[in-house]
């Protein structure tokens, strides 16, 4: 049979339910949000927050500290956590809008997925940078924190490296293969904290294609 | 604070659409009281932002369907669609022989995509195909031509599962 034809017995039949009471509902409304964006948003809520304490922490630690190395250690991640504040805050914003409530079906699909794939590209970002920069600081201050001040010896760490070529192939090899272990961890776990997920928008969203 | 006491009846007067779309997308009652749950909330988080330049019903279905095409489902909970036992039941005193044929045509729908449902589900509520496009988000055009497709489709899919009944 046709669809038309059973138009009236399929609504009836979509409509079966045991009413809800208006107690029941403002119970309801004291529930916390699952939804995927509802999560995404509590997740970068708490991000934010934690980026702005260790912000404060990091940047405290630089001004107050007298160890010069410590200082251009802590101000450096300070830097790096006060760009992701401003990054989460306009992830936050952006994921708000979902729960406005004013997008078409399309509209919201193409939002939640072009903020998955910005916060994965972030994160992942943020992984990748985080690995040279504690790599250098921890070659370079630790090499330098037994020196009086940082530019007087960097001159003798060159030589010094330069005379101990097995010390660098073997820190060399060691980054490297730090760097592709963390690399593929990240593309491994972001996927699966995403991907699956990730994949039904984007078959919806394909479906939803001018034809 | 948002006035709960404009909210609730309002919602309360059509929550037949919030069960419409729990029924269509989910297969187990405690799925449905979960999405149920899902979708009162982020239509009260929206209420805020509604402006009544469309109607009520309109609007909330917008905010139901987008809350079930992108509610994630826990994989454990699935339950194959085919499974009687987890669709809801018409009580019926006397047999009626369309009946099995409204059970084949609903499993069809049952086996639709998220967004075929969708269409499907607005088209049984007698929106025509602007109003359909408006809440979807794609043209007039593209609703028909995607409309026709899915009756074709379930033409061919409930015929096979009224023989298989």
């Amino acid at each position: 049979m046709e669809l038309d034809e059973l138009k009236y017995q399929l609504n009836s039949k979509l409509s079966v339910h045991s009413n809800k009471s208006d107690n029941d509902i403002r119970l309801l409304l004291r529930l916390k949000a699952k939804s995927f964006a509802d999560k995404l948003k509590r997740s970068l809520y708490f991000e934010w927050i934690s980026s702005i304490i260790f912000t404060l922490i990091f940047s405290g630690f630089s001004i107050f500290t007298a160890n010069n190395k410590l200082k251009i250690y802590f101000g450096v991640f300070a830097v790096v956590m006060a760009i992701f504040i401003f990054i989460l805050k306009y992830l936050i914003k952006k994921t708000s809008q979902l729960n406005e409530g004013k997008f078409p079906v399309k509209t919201n699909l193409v939002k939640l997925v072009s903020i998955i794939e910005e916060y994965k590209k972030r994160a992942f970002q943020f992984t990748m940078l985080l690995l040279p920069v504690c790599f250098l600081f921890s070659f370079w201050l630790g090499y330098n924190d037994s020196q009086p001040t940082i530019i007087s010896s960097d001159k003798a760490l060159i030589t010094s490296l330069k005379s101990r070529p097995n010390t660098m192939i073997l820190s060399a090899g060691y980054f490297g293969l730090l760097a592709i272990v963390v690399y593929y961890f990240a593309k491994w776990y972001l996927k699966k904290l995403f991907g699956n997920y990730l994949d039904q928008l984007r078959s919806c969203l394909s479906e939803l294609k001018d034809d | 604070m948002q006035d709960e006491s404009a909210f609730i009846p309002l919602l309360n007067k059509h929550q037949g659409i919030l069960h419409k779309v729990c029924n269509l997308y989910m297969d187990t009652p405690a799925d449905r009281e979960d999405l149920f749950q899902e979708i009162t909330l982020q239509a009260w988080k929206a209420y805020a932002n509604f402006k009544a330049q469309s109607k009520f019903s309109t609007w909330l279905y917008r905010v139901a369907l987008n809350t079930a095409i992108t509610f994630f489902r826990k994989e454990k909970r699935k339950v194959p669609v085919y499974a009687t036992d987890v669709l809801p039941e018409i009580q019926t005193d006397t047999y009626d022989p369309l009946e099995d044929q409204v059970q084949a045509m609903y499993k069809a729908i049952g086996d639709l995509s998220s967004i075929d449902k969708a269409i499907v589900m607005l088209y049984l509520d007698d929106y025509n195909y602007n109003d359909i496009g408006e809440i979807i988000g794609i043209t007039a055009n593209n609703v028909a031509v995607k409309m026709n497709r899915i009756k074709v489709r379930l033409k061919d899919k409930s015929q096979k599962h009224f023989e298989n009944a």
